[in-house]
């Protein structure tokens, strides 16, 4: 395991998701999962995904890749993002206050602030919707019947929010690296857009994640659902 | 950024003509990353995480799956096709290519083949850091800002809405914003508009 961080750095992000020790000595990746008790197919899928693999559709089956600990990385993560990442960005926009004009810096704090709202909603739609009606698929309660509602999200409209939420980021980022010049501010700005790239590629993990991985696998279990 | 090396993803049932074609291209002094597939369903799944230059493709591998095919590209619109070719097809399959190679090629045109595709790629590349707006495109952007839809701006510069809507690609291809809120505040940052307006 210990090499694969060493390889990629980012895994130590997948580590801190799972809340996993990182003195890892020469331990194999199914000695840390069975240690901390995570799926092992789970765990490598989203290995792969960091390292830039995509899984086949055709690969996904419920019954070997454990979704609750699926639901754990992703709720890990926005842990990561709400009480880390944004604030970290946000806080840096404050220190911009110190060298730049007020008028400059407050559209780009209008522009994050809506931008972070945003992300809090999908967020939190994903936490109140998404997760419970994945819990009660898992104990194969029959969704729909007892809340309509909670039917209501679909792939296409998911896809959407994060496309949405991505190309923000990306155009916060091509802002600040391309067009806008902050003088005499470079270390923050590194340090801002060092910050934008590290949420950029975890977002983008994130939501791949979600995508190829967690709808594929609900869609089967609804199916299994309905086939009783 | 500089453009050193060339990924080159491969569609080859044949292993023999994959290590044959890999093995020329690797003699030259360029930096050839090739990736291989085993059909176009690979290739899809993995087309968003790596930027692609060039595709060899053998057209069996697209025969029949002509609009999957078309899919594919649409998705990578950077990428230049080469079809790989030992048996006959019709031209309305080989259209779909940039360029056709054949096995039967001397080696010296496969090769100037490949160096042609760099070179476009490269110019794709150079054409994409272009990054000043033209006068027309200017005014697109700060009528936007203003909030006024596609269909008002092409009244107001009298052109038609499938204009506006190419300078609006240009724009977003220059700056490389996409939101509203971005694209006004790189106008404010350019002073393109003011905060009154």
């Amino acid at each position: 395991m210990a090499d694969l961080v060493i390889e990629n750095p980012s895994f130590l992000l997948l580590l801190e998701h799972f809340g996993m020790e990182t003195a890892l000595n020469d331990i194999s990746i199914g000695h840390l999962c069975k240690q901390y008790r995570v799926n092992t197919p789970v765990f490598l899928l989203l290995c792969n995904l960091y390292n830039g693999f995509f899984p086949q559709r055709k690969d996904l089956n419920p019954e070997q890749y454990s979704l609750p600990d699926l639901i754990k990385y992703l709720k890990s993560s926005h842990r990561f993002y709400t009480s880390e990442k944004y604030p970290q960005i946000q806080n840096y926009i404050i220190q911009l206050h110190r060298t730049q004009r007020p008028e400059d810096i407050k559209q780009l704090e209008n522009f994050f602030g809506e931008y972070f709202q945003e992300v809090l909603e999908h967020l939190a739609y994903e936490e109140e919707v998404v997760f419970p009606y994945c819990n009660q698929l898992l104990q194969g309660k029959k969704p729909g019947n007892n809340n309509e509602g909670q039917h209501a999200f679909c792939s296409t409209e998911y896809r959407d929010h994060h496309t949405d939420i991505e190309t923000k980021l990306v155009d916060l980022k091509n802002l600040l690296l391309k067009h806008l010049s902050l003088d005499g501010d470079f270390i923050l700005k590194r340090k801002m857009l060092n910050a934008l790239i590290e949420l950029e590629n975890d977002l983008y993990i994130h939501s791949q994640a979600e995508e190829l991985v967690l709808l594929p696998l609900l869609e089967r279990l609804e199916l299994k659902e309905r086939n009783g | 950024m500089d453009k050193c090396h060339i990924n080159i993803a491969v569609l080859e049932p044949s292993t023999l003509l994959y290590e044959g074609l890999s093995t020329m291209l690797l003699k030259t002094h360029h930096h050839y990353y090739f990736y291989r597939f085993a059909d176009l369903e690979e290739l899809s799944s993995m087309c968003e995480g790596t930027n692609f230059d060039i595709i060899v493709v053998n057209p069996s591998m697209v025969q029949n799956k002509q609009k999957a095919f078309i899919r594919i590209k649409r998705k990578m619109p950077k990428v230049f096709w080469m079809a790989l070719l030992y048996s006959y097809y019709d031209n309305e399959l080989l259209n779909l290519f940039d360029t056709i190679l054949s096995v039967t090629d001397a080696p010296e045109n496969m090769l100037a083949c490949f160096e042609k595709a760099c070179i476009s790629c490269r110019c794709a590349v150079e054409q994409g850091k272009n990054k000043l707006l033209s006068d027309r495109e200017i005014e697109v952007l700060v009528a936007l800002t203003k909030g006024l839809t596609n269909k008002e701006i092409a009244d107001l510069m009298n052109i038609s809405v499938h204009t506006v809507m190419t300078h609006r690609k240009n724009i977003i291809e220059k700056t490389g914003l996409h939101s509203l809120p971005a694209l006004t505040m790189y106008a404010l940052s350019k002073k393109l508009i003011s905060f009154d307006s």
